[in-house]
């Protein structure tokens, strides 16, 4: 680590008066210092920039779907480019924003801190992660840009490669590419909680966060490399359709089969779903704790049910194509097995209640986004019941019922982790607070327009409304107006919320190393941390949540104020 | 890393942790690849089971000699990396450097005698993304009139779907050739460890990354011992076509 | 850099203790060779279809050797066998799930 070493020397020199230990934010200033940085937290903080803006992105193309939907047959785009639209949101959201969100940022940043180590296992490894990342993303957004992809973010054949007219190559190759970034990641993360963790910190003390991002990390793996396969196999198809000599590997007018890619492609992309909620279940467990002041309830049912998500999360895939001609047996085991995704969702949802039952629970924003993950995740998670039984899930597949419960589970439950987490760790991160008014603010018109937006689609779904269309029946117009009108307050709330975040570093307060009195490794090293994270290796001398003894994990009191 | 640090990184506490971290590194990415090749040997396995026919008649017509020196070359080039690391751990640069040479240089030699028969596969109109597919004269092994006709009347002869042929091809120059990227990025790798010998960076103590680079190296071994069989030898052969 | 070492850890280390016996590499080449010539044999047997099966047999034999003797598996932590083991138990969901719809698929409804 060279370079490490001389940035470390040389910020030393230029700031006599500091301690050697500067905080990460202030050891370098130049943009090298950013872009070459092999610091897990300087990376972290390069994550969330780039998420930020994809968000933004992935947000108006939300925004452009939803005001076309005004209108019966369509407001302000003709059907082609309204395909495009929804792809380019489905692209961007899924591959740009929800799969590396919590991973690259919290991940990153706080996995080695959490566990008292002073950086990833890797971490060169880390910043080529970021950059091919990147690299993945400028491809993508060049596909959408010059021409856009017409297939839905699902790119089933053989609207990817026969009878597409769109940008499917280089948009493909661009998901293919940040594969690659998830599985650099997430070897770290393994590798890094297996070989890097502080004296005392055993398997038992790690915290919820921490076993949630191994689980993650661990469907990374093992599932990134089939979506890999299944794109490669994809691209060669649509490729040979473009050089005239077409190869039918999932066209069935060639020998071909197209449910072969579905396959393919949800063997990783229904794991993917548990990629983007397993991080946000961790985090939840954290907030919980924290923001009612008691350990947390079931401890280890809470951390191998993360585990246990993960693997079952493998078994479960075939439920997006009962509908696409499967095996009549095969969908009857895929029906059965996609209900014991329910078993350890439930555990955890009953340990969380537990865990706030007589707890001194103060509504701060990181509180009320943990709670609204709470309802919302619960209404997403049973009304994915009726669309894993066979009988329902004919009537209800491909409708907008659909499209409100992964919006539920992945919006519901994922951003506003991400959203919770970002808000809990803000302090830790820059060593600023935040407006604690105004967050509380935007954390309620997040849920209260989540909700508006959202609902109304299970009537429309579970009254035939099919998604991806831009025409409906005039009858449905009100319920299309409604959601429509709740995404205008989410898209207010998250404006609301970049300000005063952004604002914060002008205006707020400093934030000491402690400022919700929490339990965790990560409270115990400065706001914002050193490069090293801690001045000596923490020794760990107890489990992440003594709220009840108010202790930290190093044994410090936890709660001074 | 330059030479004159220790081997020790400064985020691990001790040598052997550093070392666990960085084989369980490369352990994880094998198994990311056999997930890779999973995929596609899924995918073949269906279509293999569909049409048991076409695949038997299409991998007839591969070239089984080049495809058995190619396994006996990566065979053996495994069996030199295996002794790089032996040398590497006794610290004995000479040994080290030489059996790395070999390995790559075996490697080489795979992917010479791949790019001879990618070649002979095109000239026999088996390429199924090029223009002349099915349409080279050539003899056919079950008619003993040694006349030259084209592929596409032979299939048409035996009632085999030509679609079928190119789909299995396909996934040959699918599997080879995702297989031969590995090994070049693995001579790649095995060429820079020469490189880091000569330069007298591999001490007893940093053996790791001979290590590692092994592993990895006998994985592309591994899933070519698989590939071999399926590819070269699928449904029954009644003599071997060079 | 001094408060990056932590002196304490640092144990002896001698990798030469822990080298392989030359003569168990070659072994392990000798059993692969002889089951690549039986692979090759099994085809020209004339027990048709079957042929799959003893390849794919005699294959993992040959990667079982080479992961065992060649990358150290005989050496290794369980936590690299964890990793082995679940990269083989992945693969055989992502081959027994799929093939549960490929084989059943034209069997017709209840």
């Amino acid at each position: 680590m060279s370079t490490a070493t001389k940035h470390e020397a040389h910020a030393s020199n230029e700031h006599p008066a500091h301690s050697a230990h500067v905080s990460y934010l202030k050891d370098g200033w130049s943009i090298w210092s950013w872009l070459f940085t092999v610091d897990h937290k300087r990376i972290g903080i390069m994550y969330l920039v780039m998420l930020t803006i994809f968000f933004g992105v992935g947000g108006a193309l939300a925004g452009l779907v939803r005001t076309n939907l005004l209108s019966p047959t369509g407001l302000i785009m003709d059907n082609d480019t309204y395909n495009k639209t929804f792809t380019a949101h489905g692209v961007v959201m899924l591959f740009l924003f929800l799969i590396p969100s919590i991973p690259g940022v919290m991940g990153n940043f706080f996995v080695p801190i959490m566990i008292g180590a002073k950086d990833m296992a890797f971490p060169k490894l880390n910043i080529a992660s970021w950059y091919v990342w990147m690299v993945g993303a400028s491809f993508a957004v060049f596909a959408l840009l010059t021409g856009g992809i017409d297939t839905g973010w699902t790119l089933y054949p053989p609207y990817s490669s026969r009878s597409s007219h769109s940008n499917v190559v280089p948009g493909v190759f661009g998901v293919f590419i940040t594969g690659f970034s998830g599985i650099m990641t997430g070897l770290n993360i393994i590798v890094t909680m297996h070989r890097m963790r502080a004296p005392g910190m055993t398997w038992g003390r790690l915290p919820l966060f921490c076993w949630a991002m191994y689980a993650t990390s661990l469907i990374q793996l093992l599932a990134t490399p089939v979506l890999a396969i299944a794109l490669t196999l994809l691209m060669v198809e649509t490729g040979s359709n473009a050089l005239g000599m077409p190869i039918g590997i999932f066209d069935p007018a060639l020998d071909g089969d197209p449910l072969l890619f579905q396959h393919l492609f949800w063997f990783y992309s229904h794991p993917a779903v548990y990629i983007m909620i397993l991080p946000a279940m961790g985090m939840v467990s954290e907030l919980l704790t924290c923001f009612s002041r008691k350990n947390i309830f079931g401890y280890t049912a809470v951390a191998w049910s993360s585990v246990g998500i993960a693997i079952v999360g493998f078994l479960v895939w075939a439920h997006h194509m009962f509908v696409a001609g499967i095996s009549y047996y095969a969908a009857l085991l895929f029906s059965l097995l996609s209900m014991f995704v329910a078993v350890p969702s439930a555990i955890k949802i009953f340990n969380w209640t537990a865990t706030l039952y007589r707890g001194a629970i103060s509504f701060q924003a990181p509180m009320i986004f943990a709670l609204g993950f709470l309802v919302l995740f619960t209404v997403g998670g049973l009304t994915g019941i009726p669309l894993a039984t066979l009988g329902s899930d004919l009537h209800l597949h491909d409708t907008y019922f659909v499209v409100a419960h992964f919006h539920f589970v992945m919006v519901g439950g994922m951003v506003l982790g991400y959203l919770g987490a970002l808000h809990y760790w803000w302090p830790k991160m820059f060593g600023v607070m935040y407006s604690d008014f105004w967050s509380r603010i935007g954390a309620i018109m997040i849920c209260v327009g989540y909700v508006t937006t959202f609902t109304p689609q299970f009537w429309l779904g579970y009254h035939g409304m099919p998604r991806r269309y831009p025409n409906y029946p005039a009858e449905f117009q009100y319920l299309n107006v409604l959601s429509t009108a709740g995404y205008s307050i989410q898209a207010a709330a998250f404006l609301l919320i970049h300000t005063y975040l952004i604002a914060s570093f002008f205006t707020g307060k400093k934030a000491g190393p402690n400022p919700w009195g929490a339990t965790g490794l990560e409270w115990v090293a400065e706001s914002p941390p050193i490069t090293h994270n801690f001045e000596a290796t923490p020794k760990v001398v107890c489990g992440p949540y003594e709220y009840s003894l108010n202790m930290t994990q190093t044994g410090e009191k936890a709660d001074v104020r | 890393m330059s030479a004159n640090e220790g081997a020790l990184k400064h985020h691990f506490e001790d040598i052997e942790q550093q070392r666990g971290a960085e084989r369980l590194g490369m352990w994880m990415f094998l198994a990311t690849e056999v997930l890779f090749f999973g995929g596609v040997f899924l995918a073949y396995t269906v279509y293999r089971i569909w049409y048991p026919k076409e695949w038997a008649a299409a991998s007839g017509q591969l070239n089984v000699l080049v495809a058995g020196i190619n396994t006996v070359l990566l065979l053996t080039s495994s069996l030199t990396i295996t002794f790089a690391i032996r040398a590497a751990q006794l610290g004995n640069r000479k040994a080290l450097m030489n059996l790395l040479a070999i390995t790559g240089i075996l490697g080489a030699g795979f992917m010479c005698f791949k790019a001879y028969e990618y070649n002979q596969d095109y000239e026999e109109g088996l390429v199924p993304f090029c223009k002349n597919f099915g349409k080279e004269l050539v003899h056919d092994p079950d008619d003993h009139s040694k006349a030259l006709s084209t592929f596409n009347d032979q299939w048409e002869k035996k009632g085999i779907a030509p679609q079928r042929i190119r789909l299995f091809m396909t996934f040959y120059f699918i599997m080879t050739g995702i297989h031969g990227l590995h090994i070049i990025i693995g001579i790649g790798a095995i060429f820079y460890l020469w490189y880091r010998a000569y330069m007298g960076w591999i001490t007893a103590d940093r053996y790791v990354g001979v290590e590692v680079t092994s592993l990895y190296w006998h994985l592309v071994d591994a899933i070519w011992l698989f590939l071999m069989p399926l590819l070269y030898l699928a449904g029954p052969h009644h003599g071997l076509h060079f | 850099m001094a408060f990056y070492f932590d002196h304490k850890h640092q144990k002896l280390d001698n990798p030469a203790a822990s080298v392989d016996n030359p003569g168990a590499i070659i072994a392990v080449w000798v059993a692969i060779f002889v089951g690549v010539i039986a692979t090759i044999g099994v085809s020209l047997s004339h027990i048709g279809d079957s042929a799959l099966i003893v390849h794919m047999l005699i294959s993992a034999v040959q990667v079982g050797l080479v992961g065992y003797y060649w990358m150290h598996l005989n050496k290794a932590d369980s936590l690299t066998w964890l990793t082995a083991g679940s990269a083989l138990f992945i693969m055989l969901i992502l081959f027994a799930m799929p093939l549960s719809d490929y084989l059943t698929r034209f069997l017709g409804g209840l």
